[in-house]
């Protein structure tokens, strides 16, 4: 299975350890976002709009303010204002303006000695609104008679014409569309939906923060990215991002949804305002529901062409999708995604960033990837089915390869997509045997994975043990991942490397845990540090030895004569130096800073086996299994857990999550009791296997793994209850209800 | 020397509707400069952050890192990760 183009032994990558922090985490230790205490902490409480659009026309909090506890109250007055356009977009998010966009939308904020006497003093707050007309359905917002959701938000790129609610707007494409659809055998078109849904990390917003007026800041908080949530906190309230120090906590799941503020900046202000006593505040889940980004939702307009042998001749996609009352939605990354895991000779690529009186959308996992895979990989299967294809042999006729265009432009770099696919057909699961009422989905999926800005630094304790220090904090193993290919760069043993996530002081800029870069972006950055304190290591010892640092080398461990010209002497152990370090010069540490390249591009391939209830519209998962290109598993355990967790959140994203709206305009399910995201019993075990096609990029041939996995579940659950019950099913999720109307009436469910 | 930059279509209508420009830059950053000076329809989009694939690889838009003779750029929309 594993292709060694680098070939390297490992004593370590590839082991499974247990992770550093796991009896932490396992016993209760681990200190999570709510965790945080200080002497003097206020509690604090967050008024919300319960309309979905309205003009704010008063607050009234002096009654409020009298309250016993009540030390300070916040609103949009206590913000400064005249910032650029993203920062105007940030604080508009975090605190509303002269309007409230959307339900759940933050009015003031309260903090008290107690959580109760804040939300006693919420309560106490009096708000004139303006209810103001609505919209919330992406394909409504872009009728002509459409509810405006804020005046002139479209930007530089929309094209006369285009409805005031359209944010944006791209377009891409190569080849001759037109032609590739006339030599075309069949062509399909469709249109797709999906809901938004919601990151459902089990964690709660958390934060802890303290500010004095002269700026200077501290916070404690739990997030992906605490640079991101600094940098974001010093242009919302005009600091300056040295002063306030940011320290992440243990994190319980972000998934996207944690690289961007909501109520950091509140708790900083009312800190502030109440003399610079630290302020906790910790979201319910409703308010997380309601009020931090999920995912948008889509509407996809999809064509595609296939010769009768197999092959795509051309394809093209208009995606709608909404990202809230503030724009961003990922619909550039999913039109990246849409086709890239095919050798097309004509593609065409339209797409919109469309307004509604949602929350803002923040990334969820592989952003944008899992919409397009849905409304891409349904349509090839259909189109299969009608040619009566093999859907693993269409997609490695037509899958890339190394040197291959991707369908948005450059070139790959050696990418394992064939031996993905190849490995799925080998797999056993492609050839159980179905019974009545059952089906199987196959489905491809893509995410580019990123590098991003990064800075780590390596220290020698005096006994030789290593310390790691590095900004991306770890939701997955990353310390675990970060330690083995630490204790492989120096040739020691795992337990010896302790790996430490830094608050916003100690090391220069660090992108958040997102773009599935922590293991492979922080453990590049790792690499290049140790490596500079083997070289120092090898020149104190070639000091010692009095001859040229170029003759001595490291190996497992030890500095060594680089051969018999270099002398006769006994190699001397990383421990020997470390204990030797205030003799020969001090301190022996290495640090790196760069924006990370050379990331490997993961592709993935599901298959869903699943039974419907004919009666009831439920489906059953029977079998799942996940194939992916892991570049190098460095820890195959976690790898596997990314891969499963992928496939369990695109599961619930197909079968159940998404957000209901009444009719006026309120989130109806802001509660896991209604928002249905899989347990454990609703699932099969998910098997995986692990593909390694080494990133040439990385020292040790690592792709990010995180993302990809999200993608193909969608569509190989949509495929497989085609099979299953004959009828496609275009919009998600298919709920028991919307797969017993298809059932019934052939409805595709758009 | 000149390097390839490919727009997505949409640009297209601020380089006289050309989405593929051969353009004299030893760098990305000088490389930013000709297209601001040039097609200054394009500078929003590049102050808004977008990324360039040089080779198949991303660089940043002040990278003053020598580009290959004959690089093939692509402008690209800035990556959100999850």
């Amino acid at each position: 299975m594993a292709k060694d183009e680098i070939t390297k032994e490992f004593k370590y990558i590839g082991t499974r350890p247990n992770r550093p922090d796991g009896y932490d985490k396992v016993t209760g230790r681990a200190k999570y976002g709510a965790d945080v205490s200080a002497v003097g902490m206020l509690h604090a409480a967050v008024l919300r709009s319960p309309y979905a659009h309205a003009r704010i026309k008063c607050i009234n909090w002096e009654k409020a303010a009298k309250l016993s506890g009540v030390k300070a109250i916040v609103t949009r007055d206590d913000f400064p204002n005249g910032k650029d356009e993203d920062t105007l977009k940030l604080l508009e998010n975090t605190i509303a303006g002269e309007f409230a966009y959307y339900d759940g939308h933050a009015i003031a904020a309260v903090a008290a000695t107690s959580v109760f006497a804040a939300k006693e003093a919420i309560k106490a707050i009096e708000v004139e609104y303006e209810v103001l007309p609505h919209v919330i359905d992406v394909d409504e917002a872009i009728k002509p008679d459409a509810p405006v959701v804020r005046e002139n938000a479209g930007d530089f790129s929309v094209p006369e014409g285009c409805s005031p609610n359209v944010a944006s707007y791209i377009e891409f494409g190569r080849g001759d569309i037109s032609n590739g659809f006339d030599k075309a055998d069949l062509v399909k078109s469709g249109r797709f939906k999906t809901e938004a849904a919601h990151q459902g990390y089990i964690e709660p917003h958390a934060c802890m923060a303290q500010l004095d007026h002269d700026g200077q800041g501290e916070m404690w908080v739990c997030t992906q990215g605490h640079w991101y949530i600094r940098q974001m906190c010093a242009a919302v309230l005009g600091l300056e991002s040295s002063k306030l120090c940011v320290t992440p906590s243990e994190i319980g799941g972000g998934f996207g949804g944690k690289t961007t503020i909501f109520i950091e900046p509140l708790a900083l202000a009312l800190s502030k305002k109440s003399g610079g006593r630290p302020v906790k505040i910790v979201m319910s889940r409703a308010e997380v529901l309601r009020a931090t980004g999920p995912t948008a939702s889509a509407s996809m307009d999809v064509k595609i062409g296939m010769t009768k042998d197999g092959y795509l001749t051309s394809g093209s996609v208009e995606f709608r999708m909404q990202g809230g009352a503030f724009g961003g939605s990922p619909v550039s990354e999913a039109l990246q995604c849409a086709f890239a895991s095919y050798n097309m000779p004509a593609v065409h690529h339209i797409g919109y960033d469309i307004l509604a009186n949602r929350p803002r959308a923040a990334a969820y996992r592989a952003p944008g990837s899992p919409m397009a895979a849905f409304a891409v990989e349904s349509l090839i299967d259909e189109i299969c089915t009608d040619l009566s294809l093999d859907p693993i042999d269409v997609r490695l006729k037509n899958a890339v390869k190394e040197g291959d265009k991707s369908s948005y432009g450059p070139k790959f770099k050696k990418i394992g997509l064939i031996e993905t696919l190849e490995a799925t057909k080998d797999h056993p699961n492609y050839s159980v045997s179905l019974e009545v009422n059952q089906g199987r989905g196959v489905a491809a999926g893509y995410w580019m994975n990123h590098g991003g800005e990064t800075s780590v630094s390596v220290s020698l304790a005096e006994d030789g043990s290593v310390n790691v220090t590095v900004g991306t904090p770890d939701i997955g193993g990353s310390r675990a991942s970060i330690a083995l290919m630490t204790a492989e760069t120096y040739g020691i043993p795992y337990d010896s490397v302790s790996v430490n996530i830094a608050e916003t002081g100690a090391l220069g800029f660090n992108e958040p845990t997102h773009g599935s870069r922590a293991t492979l972006a922080s453990g590049k950055a790792v690499y290049e540090a140790a490596n500079q304190t083997i070289s120092e290591m090898c020149r104190r010892v070639a000091r010692k030895w009095q001859i040229d640092p170029d003759a001595v080398f490291w190996e497992k461990g030890y500095a060594k004569p680089a051969g018999p010209n270099a002398g006769d002497f006994s190699p001397i152990s990383i421990k020997q130096i470390a204990s030797e370090m205030d003799k020969t010069g001090g301190p022996i540490a290495g640090h790196h800073e760069a924006s990370i390249r050379g990331v490997g591009h993961s592709f993935g391939v599901h298959i869903a086996d699943v039974e419907v209830d004919p009666e009831t519209g439920r489906v059953t998962v029977l079998r799942y299994l996940v194939v992916q290109d892991a570049g190098r598993a460095i820890h195959p355990s976690y790898v596997e857990g990314q891969f499963q967790g992928g496939a369990v959140q695109g599961i619930g994203w197909a079968l159940n999550e998404e957000y209901v709206y009444g009719a006026d305009g309120c989130l109806q399910n802001a509660a896991f009791l209604d928002y249905r995201i899989p347990v454990a019993s609703d699932l099969p075990n998910i098997d995986t296997i692990i593909v390694e096609v080494p990133n040439p990029d990385h020292p040790f041939g690592v792709r990010g793994v995180g993302e990809t996995g999200i993608a193909p579940p969608l569509p190989a659950l949509a495929n497989a209850v085609a099979a299953a019950t004959k009828v496609r099913l275009r919009s998600l999720p298919m709920s028991p209800a919307k797969v017993l109307k298809a059932i019934k009436t052939g409805s595709d469910g758009c | 020397m000149a390097v390839n930059v490919y727009l997505w279509t949409s640009l297209k209508k601020f380089t006289n509707e050309e989405d593929r420009l051969s353009i004299e830059a030893k760098s990305i950053g000088e490389l930013v400069g000709v297209l601001e000076r040039d097609f200054p329809g394009l500078k929003p989009f590049i102050d808004s952050g977008i990324s360039f694939a040089v080779n198949g690889e991303l660089s940043n838009p002040n990278s003053n890192e020598p580009l290959p003779d004959g690089a093939e750029i692509y402008l690209m929309q800035k990556l959100k990760g999850g």
